[in-house]
């Protein structure tokens, strides 16, 4: 009964990852004028990276590197991508630094901890911790402004909602998932939980493509 | 504790952070919205409050103006024929003056009528109702204006012209009342981001703030406050008054 309940989970988590990369390529017209047009190969990325996470551990019995490499390119790119949308000229200041920070922290992580048989821990709660910081800043921004009435055909809004409510929850699982990693009913709980965050993140990606108008 | 309840808290925590990120995000926002709602609907009623009184301002300056005409210009007209026909009592040979002097004095109507006529009124844009008032200041010599318009016409909506042509006219009869000038210079012009328009005169100009502050000017700077416009006045004793108005195009949103 689990093992069925488990692969289904796993489908429908993998149709979320393909619709969203699917509505984000029917939708490229929209918004093909802005830096969020790599995000739709950023999906497309997240995608394959998932759909061949299981392969590459039966091949070579690890595959943490992958998301190690993913991760880094993720945060890397909505550093970018709020950095460009951001107007204000001190906020810009902060994520460039975030950036930074977030790269230093990475390379420090690189040399101490062996990056292909190990999670870059500190690398992914720094970079979630600072997205979350950026993605705050951008809502300032936008409440501060005209910008806040059209919200909801804001494409980066819904994104940022997105990923907002998955590093919100799944920061705690990984923190907690360090702790109490030899722990196996928590693990399957917990993967449980950040997959429902992943089908949330998901689904505001989808819903920005569909409700985006073009400017 | 057990593992499986560390399990249950820990999701129960995460669902419970979530629920409250999403309602404070939906709560933030909403307000946000409605507040910034609420203040464009208030920047909308001023507006429109202060178009209808400039709209009134402009139809009793209209009726003044008649008034003027037909005083000054065609009643003047109309004695001169009278004056005319009187002498020619004696010389019929001068009958031709008279019937000229009349001529005139129709064609004046006419125009004034043409001029004056709601419908015409109506469709005047902002270069059109500029050049008619230059035009008179001429025809009636109140005092010699001349009008350039530099770039191509750029249409900034229909009710912001109105009040930019009421900011002017009210700056051409302070002119003509109180400041004793005998040129009058505008120039609009039109460049790609903005709207400049220059009047000057070289009358006796004022120097005192209490002038700065009266009625029309606070009027004036009021009304250009109300369209977003940037409105300049400049004046020296004895070397004129001078009016620049900024205007910054910008999608139509009233």
């Amino acid at each position: 009964m689990d093992e069925l309940f488990n692969s289904v989970f796993q489908y429908i988590l993998m149709s979320f990852y393909g619709i969203a990369a699917l509505t984000a390529i029917l939708f490229y017209d929209k918004y093909k004028h802005t830096v969020l047009k790599y995000f739709v190969w950023i999906l497309i990325y997240t995608f394959l990276n998932e759909f061949s996470a299981k392969y590459v551990y039966y091949w070579l019995e690890t595959n943490v590197v992958m998301y190690n490499v993913y991760n880094t390119i993720f945060f890397l790119y909505f550093f970018y991508v709020f950095y460009n949308f951001v107007k204000n000229k001190t906020y810009k200041k902060w994520i460039l630094y975030s950036a930074v920070l977030f790269l230093a922290v990475t390379v420090v992580s690189v040399i101490v901890v062996n990056a292909y048989f190990n999670n870059l821990m500190t690398s992914y709660i720094t970079g979630a911790c600072l997205i979350i910081f950026c993605i705050i800043l951008y809502y300032i921004e936008i409440l501060s402004d005209s910008r806040v009435l059209y919200i909801k055909e804001d494409l980066l809004f819904w994104i940022s909602v997105g990923l907002l409510l998955f590093y919100v929850g799944y920061i705690p699982i990984k923190i907690s998932r360090e702790f109490f990693s030899d722990n196996n009913d928590l693990f399957v709980t917990l993967f449980n939980v950040q997959r429902v965050l992943i089908i949330i993140m998901n689904s505001c990606f989808i819903l920005g493509f569909l409700w985006t108008k073009k400017k | 504790m057990d593992e499986k309840e560390i399990a249950g808290l820990v999701s129960v925590l995460i669902l419970l952070v979530l629920v409250a990120v999403i309602i404070t995000l939906f709560t933030v926002f909403v307000r946000r919205k409605n507040k910034l709602l609420e203040e464009q609907e208030q920047v909308k009623k001023t507006f429109e409050k202060e178009l209808s009184e400039t709209q009134i301002e402009i139809r009793e300056e209209t009726l003044r103006n008649i008034s003027w005409e037909l005083h000054d210009n065609i009643g003047q007209l109309m004695t001169l024929a009278k004056i005319q026909a009187q002498m020619a009592k004696n010389k019929p040979e001068t009958l031709d003056e008279v019937a000229e002097t009349i001529g005139k004095g129709i064609h004046e109507l006419r125009t004034l009528s043409k001029l004056i006529n709601p419908e015409a009124l109506k469709s005047l844009n902002l270069l059109e109702a500029l050049n008619l008032e230059i035009e008179r200041f001429n025809r009636l010599e109140f005092i010699k204006s001349t009008f350039v318009v530099e770039g191509a016409r750029h249409d900034i909506g229909n009710k912001k012209e109105i009040i930019i042509f009421r900011i002017l006219q009210e700056f051409f009869s302070n002119t003509i009342k109180h400041s004793k000038a005998s040129h009058l210079n505008v120039i609009v012009s039109y460049n790609t981001d903005r709207l400049t328009i220059t009047a000057k005169d070289d009358g006796i100009g004022f120097s005192s703030d209490a002038d700065f502050s009266g009625i029309g000017m606070k009027n004036m700077k009021n009304r250009a406050k109300v369209i977003d416009a940037d409105l300049n006045i400049t004046s020296e004793k004895n070397n004129g008054t001078a009016l620049k108005l900024i205007y910054k195009y910008k999608p139509t949103i009233i």
